[in-house]
């Protein structure tokens, strides 16, 4: 592959999904593209690249931007994070439903995660990622033994996971409470509804600056009255209609924070 | 070492692999523990005895006393109630697993680990 290539690539990611792709990701590029190379029938990445020049399939483009955007995941990423999301879970009405996005949702860990945070059947997690693959997995529940043993607790393993061979698999009853849909953030959301409480964590860093603006609106614009943003820690972002709760943990809630309701009173 | 460092915790290191102990020492010394090894359950019983570690990490078969007997030995010795004890052991059964968390056990890692899912572990259980 040759830094031209990588330049034809990095073009495709910004234009389909605003990926930013910074810096010399020559290795990187190389190592994802390489199994849809082998898939296709080209003898290296970079003959690859040829055939998408010479004749631009959008089939392939999907298939290497969603290579390239496909994020690593677990279980209770942040735990501090999910220690706040649990507080705010079980402040509400027991019985009251709650509809909660998950968006970048990987392989599904972070959506179960807040499922088994919120474990009553009123609570609806719905996990939206841009690529398939994850999403395919994300629904069949099914992970490996060193998967589950990133970031889960044994007894919830225990609990919600049923053994298959050498691998896991989320319970009927767990993922009955959770599913996911293929949906590309900066080409407008599916429409999914609108959720009380919405994630969007280690998403919004990976992308350029206008797509990160078109995917908080496009965010913001899913929230319900009296809805929950929460960005990766330490992520903030000015948005019209929210307020910064907590920096650290990239947490915006709609409406006015109390202080900027005081000041423009007085 | 700096008169302001805090005193490293002990974590015992129980296996009969010496290869195990090994990888699992230098992955516990990042972790900022100091790391004990004993070959059998009998050996960390004397260990434990002598010295109560703050957390032990516990293969189940051994030749001699195995985990499982040893853990149920240690949660009745005095101040056998303290230590944090995370299983590390090739048995992946659910059974299992559930049986080791009636007898006492904190956490649990099924072999083969890396750093990662020890380290996870180790947090799970309230030691980092």
């Amino acid at each position: 592959m040759r830094p031209v290539d990588v330049d034809f690539i990095r073009a495709i990611a910004q234009r389909r999904a605003g990926l930013a792709m910074e810096g010399d990701r020559l290795y990187f590029v190389e190592s994802r593209l390489t199994p849809i190379a082998r898939r296709e029938g080209a003898a290296t990445v970079r003959a690859l690249v040829d055939t998408m020049r010479a004749a631009p399939e959008e089939r392939l483009e999907i298939a290497v931007t969603e290579a390239l955007a496909a994020g690593d995941s677990q279980f209770f990423r942040d735990r501090t994070v999910f220690a706040r999301l649990r507080d705010w879970l079980e402040q509400g009405a027991a019985d009251q439903p709650l509809r909660v996005l998950c968006v970048g949702c990987g392989a599904g860990q972070e959506a179960y995660s807040i499922a088994l945070t919120a474990d009553r059947d009123e609570v609806e997690v719905v996990g939206l990622d841009l690529c398939s693959d994850l999403i395919e997995k994300a629904r069949s529940g099914l992970y490996t033994q060193f998967e589950v043993q990133r970031g889960l607790p044994i007894r919830s393993l225990l609990a919600h996971f049923e053994k298959q061979d050498e691998a896991w698999r989320v319970s009927p009853r767990l993922r009955q409470r959770v599913r996911f849909e293929r949906a590309n953030l900066v080409e407008g959301l599916i429409d999914v509804g609108r959720f009380d409480l919405v994630l969007c964590r280690y998403v919004l860093p990976a992308l350029t600056e206008g797509a990160r603006h078109v995917a908080v609106q496009a965010l913001s614009a899913r929230l319900a009255p009296a809805g929950q943003l929460v960005l990766s820690p330490g992520e903030t972002a000015e948005i019209p209609g929210l307020h910064i709760v907590d920096e650290a943990m990239g947490w915006h809630a709609a409406g006015r924070s109390a202080k900027t309701g005081a000041a423009a009173a007085a | 070492m700096s008169y302001l460092s805090p005193v490293p915790r002990t974590c015992l290191v129980v296996d009969d692999s010496r290869v195990v102990r090994k990888v699992a020492t230098r992955i516990l010394e990042q972790l900022h523990f100091e790391a004990a090894e004993a070959c059998d359950g009998l050996e960390a019983l004397a260990y434990c005895r002598a010295l109560m570690p703050e957390a032990i990490l516990l293969d189940w078969t051994m030749p001699g006393m195995d985990g499982l007997e040893f853990l149920k030995r240690l949660r009745r010795e005095p101040g056998g109630d303290k230590p944090v004890v995370i299983f590390c052991t090739v048995e992946n059964e659910p059974q299992r697993i559930a049986q080791a968390l009636e007898h006492g056990a904190d956490e649990y890692i099924m072999k083969p680990f890396d750093g990662d899912i020890l380290e996870s572990k180790f947090a799970e259980a309230g030691l980092l």
